[in-house]
């Protein structure tokens, strides 16, 4: 049974589309839950391209065609993982600041966190500080995950962190940030949780902002 | 020394009398800000000059956008501007300008090159690209047999003849290539996330795409050498972050060295010895590449990004460089701007091959009242440095 899981590890993190639907198609027929395909085959493939990718010995082609091959192999799994209570590692609101257009650094920490279990609802680019705070509170969102491309859009990131506060919110969801311009000691100063340098990074950082206690 | 003999001189580590006083640009929102902050008004920028549209200076060259900040260059007495040679490198003919989406705010428009284009109508941001003229190798096919085709018709502007009877009495250094590049010129074909995955999905259509590239640089340079000598080509790429590049040097290898090589092995053939390279972010894993593919000069060097000019010249003692100041620095205040300066360009200019300028265009962070004490403070250093100095 470990040999169709193993080989759709490996699959997701050569980005082997194809094989990872055989397989996944394979290891169904041979009575392996769903479940077990996805936490035993599907997450650590993608889990292992992260580690590549942080280690500086994969690069954005591969966690493109990784990501794609991981959601190949979810919607296999989807309609027999429906209704089930599939533990999801938490609720993530994604978009770009308000006045910033750019997107690619966003979509790719959106593919990431997704492929990783995390529920991603992605609202865009050029998001207002109040679109942030209705997402968040109407999905429940744990996390907040604003990009920024721009030194002259980055400013506009603690006008999220205030609206949240007035709305109540910001002792249950955290915030993290990341783009171009952004470093950890900036995240220091707006007062925000969570810092990624990379998409890769990004899921150690949901993943320990969701483990971490409650704010304040 | 003339500004071309000085050029020339700096960047192919020969001994200029000093080097230049030069920047990279600027934003429209900046150059707005200065103008309210003291910098006398005296040509201005036209109105639909946008807050987040880049300006640049002297050593990108002009023409290289419809808009020059000529009031900075005049205040700050900078060095005569790089030309670039005005010819259309770009998809000829260009795609109808036109809205496809209107959304109150902003609006989707195609651009000359055919993609599409979201925008604040107020132009306040940078627009981003959401839709690309090629997906399949039948658009590509399409595109070089319609808009890439190797001719100098309609490229070059009417007065052509009169620009080469002034570029042959010039005392400026000549420049030629505007922005393009062999993954710069595919993600405006494609998309970023298109083309990455592109390198996986048909392999054999990138090699195409990068090998008729180079053809057809080399066609159109190749019109252009024959009637004029120029100083240096430029290559426009920006396929770094802050983490890296995007695509490993291995892909760089496979798929954009080939057509690096061949360029460049042609342009030394016409004797030009100067071939810079524009890339943002880190690009610290591919340059032994670029220099193993003919690059002899590359910029800006951003310092948020990892690259530390110093360190770079240690390791490459011969590669050409243009910038790597940091303009954080520059905004944080004098003391700031005094570290930055005295860490690095000294240094540099005891080495060689160094032309100072902050590490991209001038962010609108940056006050009026800095920018002049980093540019005093840079001349004064420039000054310590030089042979001659001719401009008390």
């Amino acid at each position: 049974m470990s040999d169709y899981l193993d080989t759709i590890a490996r699959a997701v993190q050569s980005g082997d589309e194809k094989l990872v639907t055989q397989t996944v198609a394979e290891a169904l027929d041979a009575g392996l839950a769903p479940e077990e395909i996805l936490n035993k085959g599907l997450i650590p493939g993608i889990q292992a391209l992260g580690q590549l990718f942080k280690d500086g010995e994969a690069y954005l082609p591969e966690i493109l065609i990784s990501t794609r091959a991981m959601r190949s192999g979810v919607g296999k799994l989807s309609p027999l993982l429906a209704g089930k209570a599939v533990a999801k590692r938490g609720t993530v609101v994604v978009g770009t600041i308000e006045g910033d257009m750019h997107d690619i650094g966003k979509n790719l920490v959106k593919l990431m966190l997704e492929s990783n279990g995390f529920e991603v609802h992605d609202l865009g680019v050029d998001v207002p500080a109040d679109s942030f705070v209705r997402a968040a509170r109407e999905l429940n969102a744990d996390i907040v995950a604003i990009s920024a491309l721009l030194t002259t859009t980055m400013v506009s990131i603690p006008d999220v962190v205030k609206a949240l506060e007035q709305a109540g919110l910001r002792n249950r969801v955290k915030v993290m940030i990341g783009g171009a311009p952004i470093t950890r000691q900036f995240a220091d100063e707006v007062g925000v949780e969570g810092y990624a340098d990379d998409c890769a990074s990004a899921v150690d950082e949901a993943d320990r902002l969701i483990k971490s206690a409650p704010i304040g | 020394m003339d500004t071309r003999e000085r050029y020339l001189a700096i960047m192919t580590f020969q001994e200029p009398d000093r080097t230049f006083l030069w920047e990279f640009g600027y934003w429209g929102g900046t150059v707005r800000r200065w103008y309210k902050e003291g910098l006398p008004l005296i040509k201005g920028l036209p109105e639909d000059v946008a807050e987040g549209l880049g300006l640049f200076a002297e050593c990108a060259g002009v023409p290289l956008r419809r808009y020059t900040p000529y009031d900075v260059h005049d205040y700050f007495r900078m060095d005569p501007y790089l030309v670039r040679v005005p010819l259309n490198i770009g998809a000829c003919p260009p795609f109808e300008q036109k809205i496809i989406e209107d959304h109150g705010k902003w609006h989707i428009w195609q651009d000359p090159d055919g993609c599409l284009r979201k925008e604040p109508k107020d132009k306040s941001t940078l627009p981003s690209i959401v839709g690309w003229p090629v997906t399949t190798r039948e658009d590509w096919e399409r595109y070089k047999a319609e808009r890439l085709r190797p001719t100098l018709e309609d490229r070059l502007p009417a007065n052509w003849p009169q620009l080469l009877e002034e570029y042959k009495r010039r005392d400026y250094p000549l420049g030629l290539g505007q922005l393009h590049g062999f993954f710069g010129t595919p993600r405006y074909l494609m998309g970023v996330e298109g083309l990455l995955i592109k390198y996986y999905d048909d392999p054999e259509m990138m090699k195409d795409v990068n090998n008729y590239l180079a053809d057809f640089w080399i066609a159109l340079f190749d019109g252009v050498l024959r009637q004029v000598e120029v100083d240096a080509v430029f290559i426009w790429e920006d396929m770094c972050y802050k983490g890296g590049p995007l695509i490993s040097p291995d892909m760089f290898r496979e798929f954009i060295l080939p057509g690096y090589k061949k360029l460049t092995s042609f342009l030394r053939e016409y004797g030009v010895k100067i071939i810079n390279v524009d890339s943002d972010g880190n690009i610290w894993k591919l340059i032994p590449l670029w220099v193993e593919g003919g690059v002899t000069v590359l910029y800006p060097f951003e310092v948020a990004a990892g690259m530390d000019i110093v360190e770079v010249r240690k390791a490459f003692p011969k590669l050409g460089i243009i910038g790597g100041l940091d303009k954080r620095a520059v905004a944080q205040g004098k003391e700031a701007i005094d570290r930055e300066l005295e860490a690095k360009v000294p240094f540099m200019l005891q080495h060689g091959g160094y032309i100072p300028t902050l590490d991209h265009l001038v962010s609108r962070d940056i006050s009026f009242e800095n920018f002049k004490y980093y540019r005093q403070k840079l001349e004064q250093i420039v000054r310590r440095f030089s042979k001659a100095w001719d401009r008390d």
